[in-house]
């Protein structure tokens, strides 16, 4: 009996040691018609317990899209590929101007701005998670 | 005594004088004659000679990017098209003159291009890597072409200065990214025009 009910236990503490990811706030950089690049960006949180990895990005509009880092060093920007990204449970990871951003490669379409484009983000955990983001504009 | 006093009184005033109007400005100040330089722009369909001494008269906003970039060049360029929006008549006298460090992909064309799309007197320009060598050394720029695995072929680490040369030549300021903001530097036009 002690044993079941250990195993209960066990169970529904497993069973809500569980990252909650939510993505905020998606939107993504209009660029000029000639350009095959632009960046997306979000905010990442996580409400459960436990951490989660973004493994990988994906959105409709560019042939392939990946996780960059800026970072500045004496002046001179950096931008470099990330493989993935932790997100630690109770924290959020903001990708925003002049830090982590997504990157899209080679857009099918020129991005104006009101555009909606979608963009998936894969967690280790949490799967697939597919939200659409706004194409706003920069000037 | 007295004439001691009332000259150091005088000297004063004019160190006050002075580091308030040198204070008067967002961007830190250079001040030295900007270094002429020429390089290729696109034009009615046809390549053309883009040299900086052209722009005697006006103020230029000069920043060195690619067209690739994704996030500070177009950062850089969005602040600058809300810059001139922010003038009245000053905006006739002030060009925005974008310099590709990658002109293995950015073609004047190209340059001049996307360039376009960010306002009028938007000027893109580019040229041998010799030309871009000499010239981002002398505006204590740097760019280095890096191979990695993106998909997107290489990145190019870079600085991301905006000078601002005034109307008689002279790198009058810098701005480096967190003072890179619309209002600053529409404050500083308008008070070189």
């Amino acid at each position: 009996m002690k044993k079941v009910a250990l195993m209960i236990l066990i169970c529904s503490v497993m069973a809500f040691s569980q990252p909650k990811i939510i993505v905020k706030d998606p939107w993504v950089r209009e660029v000029p018609p000639v350009s095959k690049m632009s960046a997306g960006f979000l905010t990442i949180i996580n409400t459960g317990t436990v951490a989660d990895r973004l493994l990988g990005v994906s959105c409709d509009a560019s042939e392939s899209a990946e996780i960059h880092s800026m970072t500045q060093d004496n002046g001179i920007m950096r931008m470099r590929k990330v493989d993935s990204l932790k997100i630690e449970p109770g924290k959020k990871v903001e990708l925003r101007p002049g830090g982590l951003h997504i990157m899209l490669i080679n857009l099918k379409r020129p991005l104006k701005e009101g555009d909606k484009v979608k963009i998936t983000l894969t967690f280790e955990k949490s799967g697939a998670i597919t939200v659409k983001a706004t194409v706003r504009s920069m000037k | 005594m007295k004439s001691k006093i009332l000259y150091l009184v005088i000297i004063t005033i004019f160190m006050v004088l002075a580091c308030s109007s040198q204070k008067k400005f967002n961007g830190t100040i250079y001040d030295k004659p900007a270094k002429d330089f020429c390089l290729t722009g696109w034009e009615e369909g046809k390549e053309r000679k883009v040299c900086l001494k052209d722009f005697k008269g006006k103020v230029v906003l000069m920043f060195f990017g690619y067209t690739h970039c994704p996030d500070v060049c177009p950062t850089a360029l969005g602040v600058l098209a809300k810059t001139v929006g922010k003038l009245e008549k000053e905006r006739d006298r002030v060009v925005v003159l974008f310099v590709s460090v990658d002109p293995e992909r950015d073609s004047p064309e190209l340059s001049q291009k996307y360039l376009s799309h960010f306002g009028q007197n938007f000027i893109g320009v580019t040229g041998s890597k010799e030309d871009l060598d000499r010239i981002t050394k002398d505006y204590m720029a740097f760019y280095r072409k890096v191979k990695g695995n993106s998909k997107s072929g290489y990145l190019v680490d870079h600085t991301a200065y905006i000078y601002l040369i005034d109307p008689e030549g002279t790198l009058k300021l810098i701005y480096s990214s967190s003072k890179q903001k619309p209002d600053l530097i529409a404050d500083d036009i308008k008070r070189i025009l």
